[in-house]
Formats: C-alpha cells, sequence, structure tokens
C-alpha cells in the first residue's frame, strides 16, 4: 500500500500494524466480504466457551448518544466450532491473519479448559475476557477483583504457557491500575483495555429498560475520553504492552491512544457502523503520519 | 466484495400516510442487486446516532430504491426531513430473501411448477405491506403471467397503499380493525377466512409459499393460517439490529431448523434448536421454523 512500515512486536508477535479488531465485532464468514483479515495487524475473534452459549434474550442492542449499548451475553458456537477444520479460526489463518482468540467462561475450569484448547491451535495469542458485563457469572466477577483477576490469569497461564496471553481489562472497577497490575504480576503477557462500561437505557413509553436484560455494555466515540484516561494511568505502572480499545473511529482517535501509551489499538464499535472501518481507520493513519514526516 | 457504505442522493421523499414517508434514492449499485425481501443499512446524518436504520425494499424502479418507513424516533424523522438531492449513506443490499433458495418462485429453472400459473398469497401487516409490492414484481415479471397473486393487508385504522400494489396483485382484500375502512371489518385472518378458501383448491397453490411481512403477533397467525391449510410460508421477521451485516449478534434468536444456522444449541427442555442472525440467515425465514415470540 504506501510502503510505511508500521509493524509492531505485541509480547512476541508480529503485527503488520498496530490496528486490530475488538472482540465480538469481527465475524470472518460476514466481515471479509468487506476486507481481506491480513490486512490488520490482528483479528480477536469473538469471546468462545467450552460449550455453546445462547446468549442473552432481546433486545440486546440500544443506541445511546454517540455510543450504543449492547448485552449479546457471549452468544457463541463454542470452542469446538471456532477450532474445527471449517471454522473460523482455520479461515482466517488460511487467509494469512493474525488472530488473538477471545476466551470466556463461567467458572476458573472452563477458562483454563478453553486455553487449553487455545493453546495447542494455531491462534497467534490469547485474549482472556474477564470483563464481560454481559454473563451472570463468570466474566466480570473475576475483572473486578484485582485477586481473582490475578489467580485467574495465573491459573490460565499455566494452561497455555506457549501463547501470549492478553487479560481484557473492565474500566468497571474503582482503580483500574490495581488490576492491570495484578494480572501483570500473574503473567499477563499483555492487557487489553477497555471493556465496555456498565450502562442502561430505559424507553419512557414502556416505563422500562430498553435492553430485555436490563442492562449492557456501552461502547463506542461516546466512552474514547474515559478510554484514553484509563489507558494513560496503566501505561506510566505496567512494563507489559498495552492494547488500547474504547470509541476508536478515527485515526486521530488511534494517535491519543498511542500518545496515552498504548501499543496497538483495536476498533470495535465502528466496525458495527461501518464494515470497512478498520482498513479505513488504518488507511487514514498511515496517510497522517506519512503527511506529519513531510511536514505537511 | 459486497456493497460497501456509500452516499446516495435523494430523489423523492415523500408522505405516505399518517407518520409514513417513502424515501427514494439513486443507487444503482444496490438496485441492480437487491432482491425482494433485503433490505439496507440507512445512516442518519447526525454523528452521535450512530447506528444504522434497517430498511426493508420497497421497490426498485430502475437505478433508484425505495424504503417506506414510519417516523418513530429521532432517526426516522430526520431521515423523513431530508431534501431531494441531500446525500444519505446507506450499507446494502442486506440479508435473505424471499426468494433467496431453489427452486423459489422465482427461480424458474429449478421450479417444477415454471410452466403452470400458480396462485401467490401476499399476507401483509402495516408497514410489512411495501416489501411485499417488491416481490410481487419480481413473480410477475419471472413468471409472465403464470402467476395469480393475491393480496391479504392487514391495517390499523385506514388503508393505505393499496392502489400501488394493485399495479402488480390481481386482487387485494383488506382488512382494517376500524369498521367500514376495508374491505372486511377485522383483522387479515378474518379476511383470509372470508376469502382465501375459494383460492386453495388447486395443486399448485400448495407448491407456492404465502409471503409474508408484518408485525410479529400478526405474522405468527398467518404462518399458522397457512400451515393449518397446507401452505408454506416465507416470513419476513422484524428484529433490532446492531450491525444488520452478520457481525454483532444483537438479532440473534432460536429456530427449530436444525441446519443453516449455528449449533446445535439445546434449550431449557433438551432440544435441539439452531441460532441464526436474523440480518444474514433471514429476515426472510421458513414459517415452519420459527418458534413465534409470546405477545
Amino acid at each position: 500500500m504506501t510502503g510505511i512500515d508500521l509493524s509492531v512486536n505485541i509480547c512476541g508477535v508480529e503485527w503488520k500494524n498496530p490496528i486490530a479488531t475488538a472482540s465480538g465485532t469481527y465475524s470472518y464468514f460476514e466481515s471479509s466480504r468487506y476486507y481481506k483479515p491480513d490486512r490488520l495487524g490482528c483479528i480477536t475473534t469473538k469471546g468462545v466457551s467450552i460449550n455453546p452459549w445462547n446468549g442473552n434474550p432481546g433486545p440486546r442492542i440500544a443506541e445511546t448518544y454517540g455510543g450504543m449499548l449492547n448485552s449479546i451475553g457471549l452468544e457463541n458456537p463454542g470452542i469446538d466450532a471456532y477450532l474445527s477444520p471449517s471454522g473460523e479460526l482455520r479461515m482466517l489463518k488460511k487467509a494469512g491473519a493474525t488472530v488473538m482468540a477471545n476466551i470466556a467462561g463461567h467458572t476458573v475450569r472452563e477458562y483454563c479448559e478453553a486455553a487449553e484448547k487455545i493453546a495447542s491451535s494455531e491462534a497467534d495469542m490469547i485474549e482472556l475476557n474477564i470483563s464481560c458485563p454481559n454473563v451472570e457469572c463468570g466474566g466480570l466477577v473475576f475483572g473486578r477483583d484485582p485477586k481473582a483477576a490475578g489467580d485467574l490469569t495465573k491459573e490460565v497461564k499455566r494452561h497455555c504457557p506457549g501463547k501470549p496471553l492478553v487479560v481484557k481489562l473492565s474500566p468497571n472497577v474503582t482503580d483500574i491500575t490495581t488490576v492491570a497490575l495484578s494480572v501483570q504480576e500473574a503473567g499477563a503477557d499483555a492487557v487489553s483495555m477497555i471493556n465496555t462500561l456498565l450502562g442502561m437505557r430505559i424507553d419512557t413509553m414502556a416505563g422500562k429498560p430498553v435492553l430485555a436484560k436490563g442492562s449492557g455494555g456501552l461502547s463506542g466515540p461516546a466512552i474514547h475520553p474515559v478510554a484514553v484516561y484509563m489507558v494513560y494511568e496503566c501505561a506510566k505502572i505496567l512494563d507489559i504492552p498495552i492494547i488500547a480499545m474504547g470509541g476508536v473511529s478515527k485515526a486521530d482517535d488511534a494517535l491519543e491512544f498511542f500518545y496515552a501509551g498504548a501499543k496497538a489499538v483495536a476498533v470495535g464499535t465502528a466496525a458495527i457502523v461501518d464494515p470497512e472501518a478498520p482498513v479505513k481507520i488504518l488507511a487514514e493513519l498511515e496517510k497522517k503520519i506519512i503527511d506529519r514526516r513531510e511536514g505537511k | 466484495m459486497s456493497g460497501m457504505r456509500e452516499k446516495y442522493r435523494i430523489v423523492e421523499n415523500d408522505w405516505v400516510a399518517h407518520g409514513i414517508f417513502e424515501t427514494v434514492v439513486s443507487a444503482p449499485q444496490i438496485a441492480e442487486k437487491a432482491r425482494p425481501g433485503q433490505f439496507l443499512n440507512v445512516y442518519i446524518p447526525d454523528g452521535p446516532m450512530l447506528l444504522p436504520r434497517p430498511f426493508s425494499v420497497s421497490d426498485v424502479r430502475g437505478s433508484n430504491i425505495s424504503i417506506i418507513y414510519k417516523v418513530k424516533g429521532g432517526g426516522t424523522a430526520l431521515l423523513s426531513e431530508l431534501a431531494e438531492g441531500c446525500e444519505v449513506e446507506a450499507l446494502g443490499p442486506l440479508g435473505t430473501g424471499f426468494f433467496d433458495y431453489p427452486g423459489s418462485l422465482t427461480d424458474l429453472g429449478r421450479d417444477h411448477f415454471a410452466d403452470r400459473k400458480v396462485t401467490v398469497f401476499l399476507i401483509g401487516g402495516g408497514l410489512g405491506i411495501p416489501p411485499l409490492l417488491y416481490a410481487a414484481r419480481a413473480i410477475k415479471a419471472a413468471r409472465h403471467g403464470r402467476a395469480q397473486i393475491v393480496a391479504f393487508l392487514g391495517y390499523p385504522g385506514d388503508p393505505w397503499y393499496t392502489k400501488q400494489l394493485l399495479n402488480h396483485v390481481d386482487k387485494v382484500f383488506s382488512a382494517s380493525d376500524m369498521p367500514g375502512r376495508a374491505d372486511i371489518s377485522g383483522t387479515v385472518i378474518d379476511a383470509m377466512d372470508a376469502k382465501a378458501r375459494g383460492y386453495l383448491g388447486d395443486r399448485e397453490t400448495a407448491n407456492a409459499p404465502a409471503l409474508i411481512c408484518g408485525p410479529e403477533a400478526m405474522m405468527s397467525a398467518a404462518a399458522q393460517w397457512c400451515a393449518g391449510h397446507g401452505l408454506k410460508s416465507r416470513v419476513s421477521l422484524e428484529a433490532r439490529l446492531g450491525c444488520g451485516y452478520g457481525v454483532c449478534r444483537g438479532c440473534s434468536r432460536v429456530f427449530k431448523s436444525p441446519e443453516g444456522g449455528e449449533g446445535p444449541y439445546m434449550d431449557y427442555s433438551g432440544t435441539k434448536r439452531t441460532v441464526k442472525k436474523v440480518c444474514v440467515h433471514g429476515p426472510v425465514f421458513w414459517g415452519d421454523e420459527i418458534i413465534w415470540k409470546k405477545p
């Protein structure tokens, strides 16, 4: 394309550029109709669990000012479908993509079993989802408590010693740096942040929440400054790299994250709004960097 | 590669009926590909309103594409107020339509009844009616008169859009919950009870699925009416969509059918089910694979 080298090394894995997809906003079978997955630094796939999960009842989506709420509830076909010869991982690897497999679970054991299966797969990295606000047990139960987050990270790392383990942090905590430090000490190779913020919208005609589950996770441009602040705070104290996400919808949003201390950036909600958003943001970023070099 | 999110020019923006508007955009790329029952993601030109509004394709006229919708909130209000000549962004066409299966009414190469005259029922309620017009037009175009199309339309209040439909449909029976406003006082099911039986006699009708589009309760009753009379149905489900192209799983729903989606999943009784995304596996599904929501 432009010929500039934007590659980054994230805990031993070479990304050809610092733009990834955020978990839950990319699906090979649909997204690859819009762009080839090897154009991005990394494809983070939707959270998979040991058994298939049905997710939450609908409505699961609500628009908010500059953002959206979701309460999908990690609906997924299960890790065996993901790892099957016709599954998403094989397809992505065949297409030459770098892949980060996001895993979810209800219990420590479920997380570990999932990590073990991914460890022996062709996925390049594992993202540990301890921050989903939409599942009853698991997810945020671990992500909210520094000790529980650390213990889980240590246990999971034992089951996938050979693969870089990225722990996805929740902003729904009093102090995100304590959780970040705890997972770093427990052996996390990187952190990704932030997951969605808990939120709710109420239908004032019906007098009840818009989402069937009640609450959901807020994402989109509305949360970008929250994410930038949290990345900035964590970057000051962490030695491991940060993959930043939260409302990136243009190159400048990504640049803010880099200045805050992130090594790479993931695009989420923007891809829900425009399938091509990750590659458009990448192209814009390349152009911005070239323009700056040339003093424009 | 699929159609990308692009800017299109509005060529008409008209009032259709109380609270209901028709927006026509010049979109050759979409018009060329759009099949009946598919939809468009339309983006509201207002920064903080991020999510696309999905609208069924109501008609394709040359390189123009028409959507008909009710103003429900700020986004649709803004869309309805855009002047002709304004640009609006859209992505599409998206989804699986009425005839997107082998041997459908418009796939004459594989239809054993291609050379015979079939009778097709269109069953519509409210805003579900306009997309049926495009379906009717496609059937007529493919079968050159070897199709008789009978529409049963249910309205809250006064009927609208019947005149446009009559250009493509052989017979329209309208029903309204307000006495005296339509052919039949009552629901669309009342209209079918009163008028549909006469068309049910021949084998060809049984081979042609009824096309159903409207509110969930109406579609559930209509699909069950069809099943009870030996008719298959193609049903266009409505759902709150997020992305509209299959990545966010905002619209997923559990179906009876074992194939074509993801799974198998077990429901609470241990029965095998399939999860499908309304936006890509649908919005049009077979009536007998749908697990209807309780009102």
